[in-house]
């Protein structure tokens, strides 16, 4: 081998290790700093919530009511007990919609059944917003009146289902979820308290989510959070953890939240009426909400209320004088999926609807008239979210290729000259390292604050899955990610699928025993 | 070299702060896990003793010490909780026992500490103490720099009820910083109707919310002899939040000779909002006067009026109910308003019935 080659492959192996420490730096600086946010953001809340109670807005007849719309497909698993959960919810004034959007197995039926459904005269509040599936029925339950079931047509999109909800709700806030999440009893309570401290500026909240598998539900309430069984489950509740007590509690602090989850979110209703619902084309129906309130608040006609007066809420008609909240509380508790195959395709469905929206507001990267959400948070979830993968997978891809290049270099007596092996083990171990440290931040935050998985053989096998996620499940999740991103660049028709549902660990108070 | 250097450092210090993490978890677990137990320990030492002294009649705890500091602690703060929880005498005795331990006095102390944490539990706990004399540095914290301390201050002025808070809160509506329109409303709702005169008064105020508030509350309170000075509000004040507020109130309170003036303006006035709010009280006044404008009304040209002459007819009782049923089976625009209003109803009076028969249960 030439001494120019060797000098050529030198120079490469520089560049490339060079790019690699910059992107690791700046990526582990961006988490390291959204932990310190996070960490601080906690300890102010917790010894807040000692003094300052919940027990004050559900004893105030002026708190926002609020309207729970919850989409259901095919859910016959869950649909009791989340149906049960939300009755069960404390809350002065709400009502709960299930839209049965269009379900092909015994959702309705059990509805009807459990609640003694009977058909209504219910008309939409407002038809301002435009449905793509039509209604075919509307029910109510004589026995729980602020229950109210609508049936339509199936309109293979999430978005539409909540626009019926919307349509129809009465109340001042609008909580959309899923019917497999399981809202905690003061889940209203916690995520609708900034709205009244705060009424004339607060216009969306959402809460802490977590995943709901392995954990025992009695009477429509989580009596105990534990591991589920299954080893990517367990990851996923260390990934919930992480992505909800870390990263998200860190841009609310930094108030640059772009993400308030599909499974528990809270909105004003003449917000989401003045926006004109959700958008029905797109895959990430809940950040594109956001997206366009920043965009509404920021550069739009940034008021809200001239038209639909709430009764409890002032209208807001100040421009970029709103906050999305980020209630660092767990809220609602939701079932992940248990198999690679269906893991695999809602992965891709986030990555290619994260590209999606950001692709709709690309004007607002880079762009100083929208703060700190578009000079730092944007460029963040363009550079490291959507761009992410990429770099993951190439990052494996060169470690294997280099590896290969590093055997055939000691043969030439030049081992170095395309990998330094050293390098190489300590770059792959910090990463590694680094990973787990972050996913322990997390559970050490949830070990302080809210302590809910009590037994020592669930925090033994969080430690595990923590630690575990690095060897294999970090790049099949890029490779999801990358396939999601791909799909997109294709233009490919999106699918939802169907997820296989598990359905809740239900404990029996009268047989005292697992069902 | 220089690299090799940095990245074993970095690796070395990822490596132990993990094992410092997993240490920290393993130890707050135990820690946790222990601390719990001995408040459980100490708390079944102390709560026996504070129950029985507290039934005694009259309660009687002067004696009442817990042996060591910590059960001291544990004592008070127990104290403190239970202090929201009992009424009478018993809340009383509560009271003169923190007086005399000397707990109120650093609580008034901790008002102006400068650890907001410490100012928002010291305002928290004389408010439920309901401390009167300290009523004006509670007053001093509605402009307090923290969103908490605010509104914890209010809510503790409520408690406290002391008349001479009502101009301070209602100033805090449209002070710098200022305080959101519930909880004004509901700690001025807390302080009952002795407050009523005050609010008369000021129904006369330059600012347009504090008249807004005002009205609001006199009619929450149901205060009959503001009825004159509300129905002029309603029809001659600058305001149109006022006017709403007043016309609101004026249905709240429910006094028939109130009739001919909502009717003026829900027939008459040139801002529709006026005319909505007014249709709403006729309703919410009832009997055959109104229950013939608000029939008049559900034949208006204008839609919106129109809807909710009959939305008010349903909240009338059974003379409305007959003629929103009527409107139901008719073949106008308006039947499917109709029924839609009357299921609504037939909901709402579930509900409550339903609550009123859980509460029954309840209540031993």
């Amino acid at each position: 081998m030439s001494e120019e080659a060797i000098r050529f492959a030198l120079q490469w192996r520089f560049g490339f290790e060079a790019v690699v420490l910059v992107y690791f730096l700046a990526l582990n600086g961006i988490y390291l700093f959204l932990t310190v946010l996070a960490v601080i953001s906690f300890t102010r809340y917790f010894r807040r919530s000692d003094v300052v109670e919940n027990n004050d807005v559900f004893a105030n007849p002026f708190s926002p009511s609020v309207t729970v719309i919850v989409s259901a497909l095919n859910e016959e698993l869950c649909i009791e007990e989340t149906t049960r959960a939300l009755l069960g919810l404390h809350y002065p004034e709400f009502e709960v919609l299930i839209i049965d959007d269009g379900s092909t197995d015994t959702t309705f039926a059990l509805l009807r059944n459990t609640y003694g459904l009977v058909p209504s005269d219910r008309m939409p509040l407002s038809c301002d917003i435009s449905i793509e599936g039509p209604v075919n029925a509307v029910w109510v339950s004589p026995e729980y009146p602020q229950l109210c079931v609508i049936q339509k047509r199936n309109a293979r999109a999430r978005a539409d289902a909540l626009n019926v909800g919307i349509q129809y709700a009465r109340n001042d806030l609008i909580c959309i979820s899923d019917a497999d999440s399981l809202f905690d009893p003061d889940a209203l309570l916690r995520v609708a308290r900034p709205f009244a401290d705060d009424p004339s500026r607060v216009v969306a909240a959402g809460g802490i989510v977590r995943p709901s598998n392995g954990c025992i539900v009695e009477k429509g309430t989580l009596a105990s959070a534990q591991m589920p069984s299954g080893f990517l489950a367990k990851i996923q509740v260390i990934e919930y953890l992480r992505s909800f007590m870390i990263g998200r509690t860190g841009w609310n602090v930094l108030k640059s939240s772009l993400l308030i989850s599909g499974a528990f979110g809270i909105y004003r209703r003449d917000l989401l009426l003045e926006l004109g619902g959700f958008d029905s084309r797109s895959l990430a129906e809940d950040a594109e909400m956001i997206f366009r309130i920043h965009r509404h608040f920021r550069t739009g006609p940034g008021t809200c209320g001239a038209q639909e007066q709430l009764q409890h809420l002032p209208s807001i008609s100040t421009r970029k004088d709103y906050r999305i909240e980020f209630v660092t509380e767990p809220v609602c508790w939701t079932e992940v999926p248990v198999t690679a195959r269906v893991l695999g395709r809602q992965r891709r469905r986030w990555s290619r609807g994260l590209a999606e929206v950001l692709w709709k507001y690309k004007h607002m990267i880079g762009n100083p008239r929208y703060g700190r959400i578009g000079m730092f948070a944007l460029p963040y979830y363009v550079i490291f979210e959507l761009f992410g993968p990429i770099i993951e997978l190439l990052g494996v891809i060169t470690l294997g290729v280099f590896l290969l290049l590093w055997g055939i270099g000691s043969v030439l007596d030049h081992p170095n000259a395309f990998l330094d092996l050293q390098h190489a083990q300590l770059l792959l171990l910090v990463a590694m390292g680094y990973g787990a440290l972050l996913s322990l931040a997390a559970l050490l935050a949830e070990e302080l604050s809210f302590h809910r998985m009590q037994r020592w053989r669930d925090l033994a096998w969080s430690l595990l899955a923590a630690l575990g996620e690095n060897f294999g499940y970090r790049q099949l999740h890029s490779w999801w990610r990358l396939q999601g991103l791909i799909q997109w660049i294709e233009g490919r028709e999106a699918e939802w699928g169907i997820m296989t549902r598990v359905g809740h660990r239900i404990y029996d108070h009268q047989e005292r025993k697992l069902l | 070299m220089t690299i090799d250097v940095a990245l074993t450092a970095i690796m070395l210090l990822v490596a132990s702060s993990l094992l410092l993490l997993m240490t920290a978890l393993a130890v707050v677990r135990l820690v946790r896990n222990a601390s719990e137990r001995m408040a459980g320990e100490r708390l079944r030492a102390v709560r026996p003793m504070l129950l029985r002294q507290l039934s005694e009649s009259p309660p009687n705890l002067s004696k009442l010490a817990g042996e060591s500091r910590s059960e001291h602690r544990q004592l008070t703060q127990l104290v403190w909780c239970l202090l929201t929880k009992v009424r009478g005498e018993a809340k009383i005795a509560l009271i003169d026992w923190l007086i005399l331990q000397g707990e109120v006095r650093r609580e008034c102390r901790n008002i102006t500490s400068r650890r907001r944490l410490v100012r928002v539990r010291a305002v928290k706990r004389l408010g439920d103490a309901e401390v009167r004399s300290v009523a004006r540095a509670i007053e001093s914290q509605l402009c307090d720099r923290d969103q908490y301390v605010r509104i914890v201050a209010a809510r503790s002025l409520g408690q406290i009820g002391d008349p001479a808070s009502v101009r301070p809160l209602l100033h805090a509506l449209s002070g710098q910083p200022c305080l959101p329109h519930n909880v004004i409303v509901m700690s001025l709702i807390h302080m009952g109707p002795q407050i009523a005169h005050e609010l008369i008064t000021l129904l006369q105020h330059e600012d347009a919310r504090v008249r807004s508030v005002c009205a609001e509350l006199l009619g929450l309170h149901g205060t009959a002899k503001a009825l004159q000075k509300l129905a002029f509000l309603a029809e001659r004040d600058t305001s149109t939040k006022s006017r709403v507020s007043a016309i609101g109130a004026l249905g709240r309170i429910g006094a028939p000779e109130c009739l001919p003036a909502l009717q003026r303006i829900a027939f008459a006035s040139d801002v529709k909002t006026c005319r909505f709010a007014a249709i709403r009280s006729i309703g919410l006044i009832g009997g055959p006067h109104a229950r013939e404008s608000l029939t008049a009304l559900a034949n208006n040209d204008d839609a919106e009026i129109a809807k909710l002459a009959i939305v008010a007819l349903t909240t009338m009782g059974e003379q409305g109910l007959d003629v929103a049923r009527e409107i139901a089976r008719s073949s106008s625009e308006l039947a499917a308003v109709a029924r839609d209003q009357l299921e609504r109803t037939a909901l709402s009076r579930r509900t409550f019935r339903r609550r009123t028969e859980t509460e029954m249960a309840l209540t031993p």
